[in-house]
């Protein structure tokens, strides 16, 4: 016959024989409101950076701070057309110093991609690697199935530029093309994609030669009067610009917008190395 | 015999009363933190919003000044004849864009409502340099819509295509002409768009019962993948309206600073009540909600839904009523003679 005290005590499940239970069950019982807890707050922390590292780029989700009046987005030498599970390749040519006319350090040399209308915030950025001087570089391999299938990136949607830093921090833009399985195009007209921060009527673009000769290309325009807007505010466009017979090297290309009933001028200036194949 | 069983007695009293303490405390705890789905009214003023919506069409037809469409995949232009056209006359110019970089502007139309596919990502955009009625719509999925010609002699409906490649011209670049009223203009986007309307100066723009399915970030992000988020609250347009959130279940209200991020996740029910474009996008948004995240950054989001407690605290009145309801209903019996008399 148990005392009552022990029968109270069995009860309660604190007999020497009935701790292990108690502390199964207690710390089962713990781990799940722990479970739930993170599970609630779980969402918050799905706010994180979205840049996954891969050996050769970083590549993600990123949201491009930063309200620039006009902002270059991308550099391309022929329309990017892939297919879900390619491997991409971002070719560009990089010059000599003595046909850029000026030091390249190969290390600040960066290819990099985002979308032209941001609905996914897609980037990607190169790590430094053994560019090479005066030939035309290849960077990949750029697996479309890391980040681009599963975010469902459209290639109408995508921008990509290469580039090497000077100096004064200003930037060369390297047109490139996106290969994935076929053969290099070897147009040399290049397309120019960028963003505008305001409402545009007309943009007046201007090239300059690697001798300083300023050109007034054909300027887009709205046909209507001055109120008239040819491009929308924080909307991204493009514009081609041909190259082919001219020298090779450094050119100066600028764009001067027009805001309809202002006398703002929003402008993009950008030096691009001209190579042909 | 008796000090002992007293012994006892206060030690089995004394348990029980901290036995009780204990468990009213870990109840306490838990229901303070746990969060239930609750039906909540939020009324904020904001320069983006983004959400995923199951909505098959959207916006109704509207007079514009102005609608841009970019990325269009496949458009097929009702034209006023002119001999642009490989020196032919034609009526229709069929354009398609090689990327969303590329642009069809319409001047002076009417347009018709947006044909949306199952789960569209959408980001609702008021640019902040351009017209206090201007507004974007950034769209995750091929969508489909008619313009219509609704010019007159001093403004006529016309179009200006940028970078395009169409059935006029056997290079791409850019288009444009006068728009004919003899069918309508028909377009149909690449997976990702975007539309700039500007509508007619004497319409204000908005939309109502649009079904929120999935998260609505009221941030600069994106529907389904948010990430370092920046703030996109605007002071409210009139000192009548306040950034709010309202759970209508406990009266409670949590007001939203200018610089918030706000994170919505939707239950079944939850609509964007109206939207309005007016110096920004006033949004109405109404029903269930799993929960709602505010903070100053996108590490510092917390919930601000009501717990159970909460809930329970808040129906307080109703356990004041019991014994009220009791007393009423033994009463009733006392009158009617239904309750045993005491005994003499």
């Amino acid at each position: 016959m148990l005392h009552r005290r022990s029968r109270h005590r069995i009860l309660l499940g604190l007999t020497r024989a009935g701790w292990p239970l108690i502390h199964r069950r207690l710390l089962a019982t713990v781990l799940r409101v722990t479970l739930v807890f993170v599970m609630a707050t779980g969402v918050a922390s799905t706010l994180y950076a979205q840049l996954r590292d891969f050996k050769n780029r970083i590549e993600g989700t990123e949201i491009p701070h930063g309200d620039a009046d006009m902002q270059l987005l991308g550099v391309v030498r022929s329309a990017i057309v892939f297919a879900p599970a390619s491997t991409l390749h971002a070719v560009f040519f990089l010059p000599t110093a003595s046909q850029a006319n000026s030091l390249i350090d190969t290390a600040k040399v960066t290819i990099e991609a985002r979308e032209i209308v941001p609905t996914r915030n897609y980037f990607m950025r190169s790590k430094a690697a053994q560019w090479q001087l005066g030939v035309w570089n290849d960077f990949g391999n750029w697996p479309t199935s890391d980040v681009i299938d599963p975010q469902g990136i459209q290639p109408t949607n995508f921008a990509v530029s290469a580039s090497y830093s000077l100096g004064d921090g200003s930037r060369v833009y390297l047109p490139v093309e996106i290969i994935a399985g076929r053969q290099p195009s070897p147009t040399s007209t290049y397309t120019i994609q960028f963003s505008t921060a305001y409402e545009i009527h007309s943009l007046d673009i201007t090239l300059t030669s690697p001798t300083g000769v300023v050109e007034a290309l054909p300027s887009a325009q709205c046909p209507g009067p001055a109120t008239c807007t040819l491009y929308e505010a924080d909307s991204s466009h493009s514009l081609s610009i041909d190259m082919q017979n001219r020298p090779l090297g450094v050119y100066q290309v600028r764009l001067l917008g027009h805001v309809p009933n202002s006398t703002f001028h929003p402008e993009l200036s950008i030096k691009i190395y001209h190579q042909t194949r | 015999m008796a000090e002992d069983d007293t012994a006892k007695m206060r030690l089995w009293v004394k348990w029980t009363i901290a036995l009780v303490w204990a468990a009213t405390a870990m109840a306490v705890v838990v229901l303070d933190r746990t969060h239930i789905s609750a039906t909540a009214t939020v009324t904020v003023h904001v320069r983006e919003v983004s959400f995923t919506t199951d909505s098959p069409t959207m916006f109704d037809a509207t007079n514009q000044d102005r609608l841009s469409v970019s990325g269009p995949a496949d458009m097929t232009l009702s034209v006023i004849p002119d001999e642009k056209s490989h020196g032919t006359y034609t009526k229709s110019i069929v354009v398609h864009a090689p990327s969303t970089a590329s642009s069809c502007t319409f001047y002076n139309v009417r347009t018709g409502p947006l044909s949306l596919p199952q789960q569209t990502g959408i980001v609702l955009l008021w640019p902040k340099n351009a017209d206090p009625h201007s507004y974007s719509v950034r769209l995750r999925g091929q969508v489909a819509g008619d313009i219509y010609e609704a010019g007159s002699d001093s403004a006529p409906s016309s179009y200006l295509c940028t970078t395009v490649d169409s059935s006029a011209s056997l290079s791409s670049g850019n288009l444009g002409g006068r728009l004919s009223n003899a069918f309508a203009t028909t377009f149909g986007t690449h997976g990702d768009a975007q539309l700039s309307y500007r509508v007619r100066s004497n319409e204000i723009p908005g939309e109502s019962q649009v079904h929120v399915s999935g998260p609505l970030s009221i941030a600069h992000t994106d529907p389904a993948d948010p990430g370092q988020e920046k703030g996109v609250i605007l002071n409210p347009i009139s000192s009548d309206s306040k950034n709010q959130i309202v759970f209508d279940d406990i009266s409670r209200t949590v007001l939203l600073n200018p610089n918030d991020l706000v994170l919505i996740q939707p239950g079944a029910d939850l609509y964007i009540r109206r939207f309005i474009v007016d110096h920004g996008i006033q949004l109405d948004i109404h029903g269930t909600v799993r929960d709602i995240r505010v903070g100053a950054g996108s590490k510092n989001l917390r919930s601000c839904m009501p717990s159970i407690f909460d809930t329970l605290d808040n129906k307080k009145r109703i356990y004041g009523a019991i014994p009220g309801i009791v007393a009423f209903i033994l009463g009733l019996f006392e009158a009617v003679g239904l309750l045993p008399r005491k005994s003499k």
